[in-house]
């Protein structure tokens, strides 16, 4: 039994390292504002970490350093999900930070009155009844009664 | 050991995963079909996006098709299809073959196929703008059209895994697009028609042959099941003749256009023991390949309009292999319409000759008699009414007490089928009057001729239920050596000169001057001194005024 999980962590640590080793890390990304005339820190990861005195408005934030939204949302919703979707939370809540467009990508810091909205493709706006639900527990419960979702443990093989 | 137990069954779970990586609908560069991108490796791309969906639900990443297709319509169907909606509409952007498969929302440029495909190729998968040969789709199913059909299970009942969209059946309610383990991504297997008769309730389905029969194909061409991987009528079940997609017939999604060949690729020996085509393709026959979509199985029980299908006799949906004693309708005819005895409609009918009534009683266009006779009648509900002075007993025991050539087990209180007399000929043969090398699709020869030499051969029908001997004794009484005898022996004459073998309408005569069968053929007996009549004197004596053969009887009694 020990032997199984040994062989569970080794293929999950295997995965991750590899992934490190030959993955695109975000400088040069679109998430690289460093170069932008808005970022006069010129630092890439200020506009959403800081070492200290971090904004914890969303539970457990990562070091987060960007004003979070506080738009009202429209969830997904479908006569065939079996998940319960509500607002956005957590990491999903941060990106919305600067994905639903009601906060400017340059609120960051202690800014508020920035002028940086997103457009286009990445905006992806308060309405995400026409986005792939999030913030909903997904779990072997769920699994089972959807029927055709993975559940955690075939999950984790299948990495 | 569990666990380990546990992790290969849940590996090879995904492996073999009955999911939609391993169908057709994979159209990924990964994909296993024969529809795929060159390098497109995302799998749910082609349907879905996970933002800026349209429709939202199912996070839909494709065009609508426009809504100008061609519906189903059924003379039979209450249901009312409208134009595609709800899910059917994205099954259709690609699947009507308009919208190129690789047009995805959420690309600038459509994804590229290889082979230079684009919409959906020609084949079973492209089902056209023309609906009209699909089954239904995007109608109402609800309590009262079940009620209205009266052969639909109530949907209230379903319960999975065929489900209905806003009371509305979609495309889904058959299809699960995501899981092929079915087969055509069907929600149940359709082997024994499981996946039709959850819907569908046909009234003595459970009964039928067509359900129940355990027969093979003996693999001579045409393949009767040709758009399944079925090997038994079983199996195949509402399959043997219907077709749910791109149907032959539109109209009931037959599989054949020409209804007969709905019957025939099976009942021509390949399948069926019987082999009725051989018999229908005999000179004379119920010509069902002379007829095409005259017969609606909508039509009143009276046939207006000449024609004859199989469908005409049979009902497919009820039909069994099961005997039955006259006048009752056997197995073969179970829930078919008809006329009965007093002109009105049964549904369905009692008595076989009901079934027969339908076109050759009071249809407006009967074939007509053969023989011109003093009392004409082409009607044979008024011949062989009971009230009648003669008859042969079809409806009901005849009136003659004394009828010593009757071949036991037969007697003067029998009742017989029409189809003893009239039906395919030969032995071995279908039974039934599918067709005869005989006219008037008779089962044996019957010859009407005058001057026919008197054999076995020439009244093979007659002699079947009249002793030969009996009938034409020399040597008997002399009734059998002055009447029988001397006419068809001696003088050659046929049966059918004297006797009209339906019977005499007794609203036509007034006397009992047309007991024993007797209405001549006025083309071979003719009046003498303008009196042509026979008189029925009591058991084995008449008397006839009439000329025959240059010689007069005027009259004659024996």
């Amino acid at each position: 039994m020990k032997k199984v999980f040994l062989l569970i962590l080794i293929t999950l640590f295997t995965f991750l390292f590899s992934s490190l080793l030959i993955g695109q890390n975000i400088s040069g990304s679109a998430h690289d504002f460093s170069s932008d005339s808005w970022n006069t820190t010129g630092q890439i990861c200020i506009v959403c970490h800081t070492t200290h005195n971090s904004d914890v408005t969303v539970a457990n934030a990562p070091l987060w350093n960007h004003q979070s939204t506080a738009a009202t949302f429209t969830p997904y919703s479908s006569a065939s999900i079996h998940a319960s979707t509500g607002d956005p939370d957590a990491s999903s809540k941060l990106c919305l930070s600067c994905h639903d467009g009601t906060v400017a990508v340059d609120n960051f810091g202690s800014q508020t009155t920035g002028t940086q909205f997103i457009t286009g493709s990445s905006l992806i706006g308060t309405d995400l009844n026409d986005d792939h639900p999030v913030s909903f527990t997904y779990d072997q419960a769920l699994a089972t009664n959807d029927g055709g979702l993975f559940d955690r443990l075939e999950y984790c093989l299948l990495l | 050991m569990r666990i380990k137990i546990l992790i290969v069954f849940i590996l090879a779970n995904i492996v073999s995963a009955q999911s939609i990586v391993n169908s057709v609908h994979n159209l990924s560069v990964s994909g296993s079909g024969t529809v795929i991108a060159t390098s497109e490796d995302e799998i749910c791309i082609f349907c879905h996006t996970p933002h800026n969906s349209s429709p939202r639900q199912p996070l839909w990443n494709r065009s609508d098709p426009a809504l100008n297709y061609t519906l189903y319509i059924s003379s039979t169907a209450q249901a009312v299809p409208g134009q595609p909606s709800g899910s059917s509409i994205l099954c259709l952007s690609c699947h009507d073959g308009t919208i190129a498969l690789g047009n995805v929302l959420s690309l600038p440029s459509p994804i590229s196929f290889t082979g230079g495909i684009t919409t959906m190729p020609l084949g079973d998968a492209n089902l056209s703008q023309d609906l009209s040969d699909d089954h239904p789709i995007s109608f109402i199913y609800n309590s009262t059209l079940a009620g209205q059909d009266g052969e639909l299970v109530d949907p209230l009942t379903l319960t999975g895994p065929v489900l209905l969209e806003n009371e509305q059946l979609q495309c889904t309610s058959c299809h699960d697009a995501h899981s092929d383990v079915n087969g055509n991504f069907l929600v149940l297997t359709n082997q024994y028609s499981n996946l039709c008769v959850t819907c569908h309730d046909k009234t003595y389905w459970l009964s039928t042959s067509h359900r129940n029969s355990t027969a093979t194909w003996n693999g001579t061409l045409p393949d009767p099941w040709f758009h399944t991987t079925f090997n038994t009528v079983a199996e195949n079940g509402c399959e043997n003749c219907h077709d749910p997609h791109s149907a032959a017939d539109h109209e009931r999604t037959m599989n054949y256009y020409d209804e007969e060949n709905n019957c025939v690729n099976c009942h021509n020996g390949n399948v069926a023991t019987q082999d009725v085509q051989t018999d229908i393709l005999k000179p004379y026959a119920h010509n069902v390949y002379g007829y095409d979509h005259v017969h609606d199985p909508d039509e009143n029980n009276l046939v207006n309009l000449r024609h004859v299908e199989c469908q005409d006799c049979h009902n497919p949906h009820a039909a069994r292999n099961s005997t039955a004693t006259a006048p009752n309708a056997n197995g073969y005819l179970e829930e078919v319409k008809g006329i009965d005895t007093n002109g009105n409609t049964v549904d369905p009918i009692q008595y076989e000759f009901e079934l027969c009534y339908r076109c050759h009683a009071d249809s407006p266009d009967k074939p007509g008699s053969p023989t011109i006779r003093q009392i004409g009648q082409d009607n044979v509900r008024l011949e062989f009414d009971v009230l009648n002075p003669s008859f042969h007993p079809i409806e009901g025991a005849g009136t003659n007490s004394n009828v010593p050539s009757l071949i036991s087990p037969l007697n003067e209180s029998s009742i017989i089928y029409c189809t003893d007399c009239h039906a395919s000929d030969g032995a071995g043969s279908s039974a039934g009057p599918h067709g005869s090398f005989n006219p008037h699709i008779l089962k044996y020869n019957y010859e009407t001729a005058d001057y026919t030499p008197e054999s076995y051969l020439a009244y093979e029908l007659c002699y079947q239920c009249h002793d030969r001997n009996t009938i034409i004794n020399e040597n008997g009484n002399s009734f059998q050596q002055d009447v029988h005898f001397k006419h068809i022996v001696e003088e050659d004459a046929p049966c059918n000169s004297c006797h009209d073998p339906h019977g005499i309408n007794s609203g036509q005569v007034t006397t009992s001057d047309h007991t024993h069968l007797i209405n001549f053929d006025t083309n071979i007996v003719f009046s003498v001194s303008g009196n042509l009549q026979f008189i029925d004197d009591g058991i084995f004596h008449g008397t006839c005024y009439l000329r025959c053969h240059f010689r007069g009887h005027n009259p004659r009694s024996y």
